[in-house]
């Protein structure tokens, strides 16, 4: 067994004990036991378990595995390990797109208006950034840009809060916002899957030139891959995974900054490895994170986007720092 | 065998031409040098046959026209990820279909061996000199057997005895019956390791043919500017 797939397994494996671990926590303290006892309230743990729980943590599941996906390939996109949805507005954009389609009724109309406009708002924001940074762009440059658009894109949702119709919407869409699996259902899966199945193949898809661009646009071109053809794939994949992701949860960022951060050392560095084992591990942090959202001792549950930002905040100040004292990143 | 350039013209905007007119004929089996100042469209020629743009008007005629038989080796560019030697190498397959595992693994010692780096197979490239890594640059530009070979300002950067090193591993390609080009800056090298070279002044060939019979220092000085060579 190689070290790939034995690292491979073994984050499987944590994804399963992770899952059999969460679907036994949660408020009503009731556990996979209970299925055991008297009818009744078998039934009603079954219900807990089955269908409160258990599609909750799927989706934490699928969430932080397109986030890790996402994360791995803009990264090897941009050639940069500081580059993240989240940081670059692309989460943002799917939000303000999500927020509009909530704001206007536009998501009432049918299950996946939300996906398609969040997805649509990604792609929006990602195409803003490399067009007004170019993708040839030094990553200072793509950062500001990101900026901008994630300034943006909050200027609009803070307008749509502000003109909330009544203080229930502006709570609902803000709640929405913090990136959260609360209330999560079956439904919310449905809502996810297509765009992660679809974004994920393409960027999977993608592997190849990702690996070829580490030495270079020149010899990535040399070798075959048209880089028209190749970051449109790689764009519309990073848009349907974030977008799907983010209209299901909101915004969860630094996940996709922290996780290919983490895995590279076990995929030798490779662009195209790290994205599977990416989405692996991203699976495994946010499983982690809505776990212990639910354990600690918070009062009202915090939100995961909030956890998540609390601890990929500081991940990304300290990575930075790094990054500037070794002096490679500035280019 | 050969590259055929016929009236080659290359331009990125239409009234500012970065070549033109340029028709070579460069043998199988002669290491060939492109020289010229900078900014003369060397780098230019070079993408043009590597496939990596397109020219504007005229056309390039390759052994084949499948990408897969062009391995290109880029002016200095630093890797963006610390892959190992092995991965980095094995880039160079990515373009060859039906190679399985075993053969790349194959292909990829064999090659490292061919530019003694094979004590570096495992090692990260965040870890060697320039010198070692450009030699690994030109095991993944060799690592897929293509019939042309391109290299551009391989010896930029290097020491004497890494120069000394890239020279002989491109001399030992042509003498394989490869057809073999490189952009040099450095006239020295042409003279020492090359067969023919194509001179380039403001976009067009201002000359081309044997190296001894062509490079001199009058050549050099219409070329140039310089009187010292």
């Amino acid at each position: 067994m190689t070290n790939l797939t034995r690292h491979r397994l073994v984050l499987a494996g944590l994804i399963a004990v992770l899952l059999v671990f969460g679907v036994n926590v949660g408020s009503s303290g009731i556990t996979l036991l209970d299925l055991r006892a008297e009818s009744t309230q078998a039934e009603f743990a079954a219900v807990i378990l089955f269908e409160i729980r258990l599609p909750r943590l799927f989706l934490a599941a699928l969430v932080g595995a397109a986030l890790g996906l996402a994360g791995a390939a803009i990264q090897g996109l941009l050639r940069n390990p500081l580059a993240e949805p989240g940081i670059l507005g692309v989460s943002s954009g799917g939000a303000a797109a999500a927020v509009i389609a909530l704001y206007f009724g536009f998501a009432a109309w049918h299950s996946f208006a939300l996906p398609v406009f969040a997805m649509f708002g990604s792609g929006l924001a990602l195409f803003v950034i490399l067009w007004i940074a170019g993708i040839k762009a030094p990553v200072t440059s793509i950062i500001l840009a990101g900026i901008a658009v994630t300034s943006f894109c909050g200027g609009v949702i803070a307008l749509a809060l502000s003109f909330a119709a009544n203080p229930f919407a502006f709570q609902e869409i803000s709640y929405w916002l913090l990136g959260s699996f609360v209330g999560r259902d079956l439904q919310h899966i449905y809502m996810l899957l297509p765009g992660f199945i679809m974004g994920a193949s393409l960027l999977l898809y993608s592997r190849h030139y990702l690996l070829s661009l580490t030495l270079g646009e020149n010899v990535a071109a040399s070798m075959g891959f048209s880089h028209r053809r190749q970051r449109l794939v790689v764009l519309i994949g990073l848009a349907l995974t974030t977008g799907s992701a983010v209209a299901v949860t909101g915004i969860i960022g630094f996940v996709g900054l922290i996780v290919p951060h983490i895995v590279r050392p076990f995929v030798r560095n490779r662009p195209d490895y790290l994205l599977v084992s990416s989405a692996l591990a991203g699976s495994c942090l946010v499983l982690l994170l809505d776990l212990l959202v639910q354990v600690l001792p918070t009062g009202p549950e915090l939100q995961v986007g909030s956890l998540a930002a609390l601890l990929g905040g500081p991940f990304f100040l300290f990575l930075l720092m790094k990054n500037i004292v070794r002096g490679d990143i500035w280019r | 065998m050969a590259l055929k350039l016929e009236q080659v013209s290359f331009a990125y905007r239409a009234d500012e031409p970065v070549l033109r007119d340029i028709s070579s004929l460069i043998h199988a089996g002669k290491l060939t040098a492109i020289i010229g100042e900078n900014g003369s469209g060397k780098s230019t020629l070079m993408n043009l046959i590597a496939g990596i743009s397109k020219p504007t008007a005229g056309r390039i005629v390759r052994p084949s026209s499948d990408f897969a038989s062009i391995g290109y080796l880029g002016q200095n560019e630093q890797p963006s990820w610390a892959l190992s030697a092995t991965d980095l190498v094995a880039i160079g397959l990515l373009s060859q279909r039906n190679v399985d595992q075993n053969q790349a693994h194959q292909r990829v010692t064999q090659v490292l061996e061919q530019v003694d780096c094979a004590h570096l197979a495992q090692r990260s490239i965040a870890q060697i000199s320039a010198g070692e890594l450009q030699r690994l640059q030109l095991a993944r530009a060799l690592v897929a057997e293509q019939a042309v070979i391109l290299a551009d300002e391989p010896t930029a950067a290097l020491d004497l005895r890494h120069q000394g090193s890239i020279m002989r591993l491109l001399r030992e390609q042509a003498d394989n019956g490869k057809v073999v080009v490189v952009v040099l800056h450095d006239l020295q090298l042409v003279q020492t390791w090359c067969d023919d070279v194509v001179v380039l002044k403001a976009g067009r060939v201002h000359q081309q043919g044997r190296v001894d019979e062509i490079l001199n220092a009058d050549l050099v000085r219409q070329v140039f500017g310089v009187s010292d060579f």
